[in-house]
């Protein structure tokens, strides 16, 4: 071994490198001259890179992560042997807690530290319970270390280039295996921000690569699923439904009034007064039926229902028109001979109605029947709709964010 | 359903009972929400507004 503990070295430019992990350290690119070896081996051994980036974390630099602070020792950047896109990794050191990695692609940033004692998922597992917690695999692969800085407690090539990888995602956590033929590493990881990560590292924002799409661990913006939400909405819906049943069976639906009129009957008045009629209870709904027998005809009316004690007008207007033919053999016909009006809120007491009607060519009567508190199910149709609406709204977003997520996996749920 | 779900849905919650609330206050009042039957109140407490360009005459 060329140097000591705290000092290797350079087997090629026979500079001398301060070692920060002192003897655990066994492997490092030179300082000064950048090629990377094993501290103890032969020049055979010595790697020089065709690829060379500085890392936005700068070897030595320290940051204070979940508490602990860590120092970074090494930067290695990978390249997957398939699809061949690159990625970062930073190796992370504190004397009591050991070594934790930091991995960045497309300025999404995960922290991740070795875990022990743990069954690893089989082979052809698609997903893997880990304390609790259900990870769907997202990807496997092979890579290799195309540039390597700083110091290293292993051989990162050796070690990238034997092992066979698998990660399985529960955003915004990460559950990685590392397999080679004599070793099993497990490893969790946690999605960060580039907030938190130039925060921990007392740095600019601004240095950090920019984010480029959706991380695979980076969360939607939502700490609850989906099953809780859908769940709630039920639970809300369910109670509506109950005090809508409980409204309808205990509405009175009472005919406080019934006329029947005529043309006739008005002479040379231009509406009609109805006699008067009790509305009983507090505020409650009406309803105005109303039946007129045209046919090829319309009758038309204006209303004015009148509180004979305070003086209020509650004023609307129906038509009715019904036609109906015989045409290319067919018989039709549209409209009604019955229109109805619902009046909302109207205060009990002592009423009457002004009618204004207006008659067709044919018609020349009319019925109205006048219906106390009438329970109305469309309030209950809308409160469901304006519910459910969150539910569909929150699952479209989930899909097209987790689609755009699992874009590059080939494990994908949302492939259809 | 985890404790942890009901808080991060408390808007949400809040936004149901809300509207169930309102719900109930309408079923207990005769309320429509959205009424086909347009019509026109006038001469109660608090309202003193008009309708412009209505036909409707009164004849009290």
């Amino acid at each position: 071994m060329s140097g000591s503990n705290t000092i290797s070295r350079c087997p090629k430019c026979n500079a001398e490198n301060v070692l920060r992990g002192k003897a655990m350290t066994t492997n490092l690119s030179c300082y000064y001259c950048n090629i990377y070896y094993t501290i103890g081996k032969y020049k055979t051994e010595m790697v020089t890179f065709n690829h060379k980036e500085e890392p936005v974390l700068p070897i030595g630099l320290k940051g204070r992560i979940d508490n602990v602070v860590y120092e970074v020792m090494g930067f290695v950047v990978k390249k997957e042997r398939r699809y061949k896109y690159s990625w970062n990794e930073y190796l992370l050191f504190n004397p009591f807690h050991g070594y934790a990695f930091l991995s960045t692609y497309d300025g999404h940033w995960n922290f991740i530290w070795p875990i022990e004692d743990t069954p690893p998922p089989n082979e052809n597992d698609f997903y893997y319970t880990f304390e609790g917690t259900r990870y769907d695999l997202y990807q496997k692969y092979s890579a290799d270390v195309v540039y390597a800085k700083g110091e290293f407690f292993f051989d990162v090539f050796e070690i990238t280039e034997s092992t066979a990888n698998r990660e399985f995602i529960a955003p915004p956590f990460l559950y990685g295996v590392e397999k080679s033929d004599d070793s099993l590493l497990s490893f969790k990881g946690e999605y960060v921000t580039r907030r938190e990560v130039a925060k921990a590292f007392d740095i600019d924002l601004s240095t950090l690569p920019p984010k480029q799409g959706i991380g695979y661990t980076q969360p939607t913006g939502t700490s609850f699923s989906q099953r809780s939400l859908v769940t709630v909405t039920a639970i809300l819906i369910g109670v509506a439904l109950i005090i809508q049943l409980f409204f309808n069976s205990t509405a009175e639906e009472k005919e406080v009034f019934q006329g029947r009129y005529s043309q006739t009957e008005m002479n040379e008045q231009k509406f009609i007064k109805t006699e008067s009629f009790n509305l009983s209870g507090g505020e409650k709904s009406v309803e105005v039926d109303i039946w007129a027998p045209v046919s090829n005809d319309y009758f038309f009316a204006e209303f004015s229902l009148i509180n004979e004690e305070t003086g209020a007008e509650y004023s609307f207007a129906k038509e009715i028109e019904y036609y109906l033919g015989y045409e290319d053999g067919e018989s039709w016909s549209e409209g009604s001979t019955y229109g109805e009006a619902f009046i909302s809120q109207i205060p009990g007491g002592r009423y009457h109605i002004n009618i204004y009607p207006e008659f067709g060519r044919n018609a020349h009567e009319f019925t109205i029947r006048v219906i106390r508190d009438v329970p109305s199910n469309m309030n209950f149709m809308i409160l469901a709709i304006a519910l459910v609406i969150v539910p569909v709204i929150f699952g479209i977003r989930k899909r097209v964010v987790e689609g755009r997520r699992w874009q590059d996996s080939n494990y994908s749920p949302y492939d259809s | 359903m985890k404790l942890v779900d009901l808080k991060a849905l408390k808007y949400f919650i809040a936004y149901g009972v809300m509207i169930v609330g309102f719900f109930t206050y309408s079923g207990i009042v005769g309320k429509k929400w959205f009424n086909p039957t347009p019509t026109h109140r006038e001469g109660q407490p608090g309202t003193s507004h008009r309708v412009h360009g209505t036909g409707y005459r009164y004849h009290k």
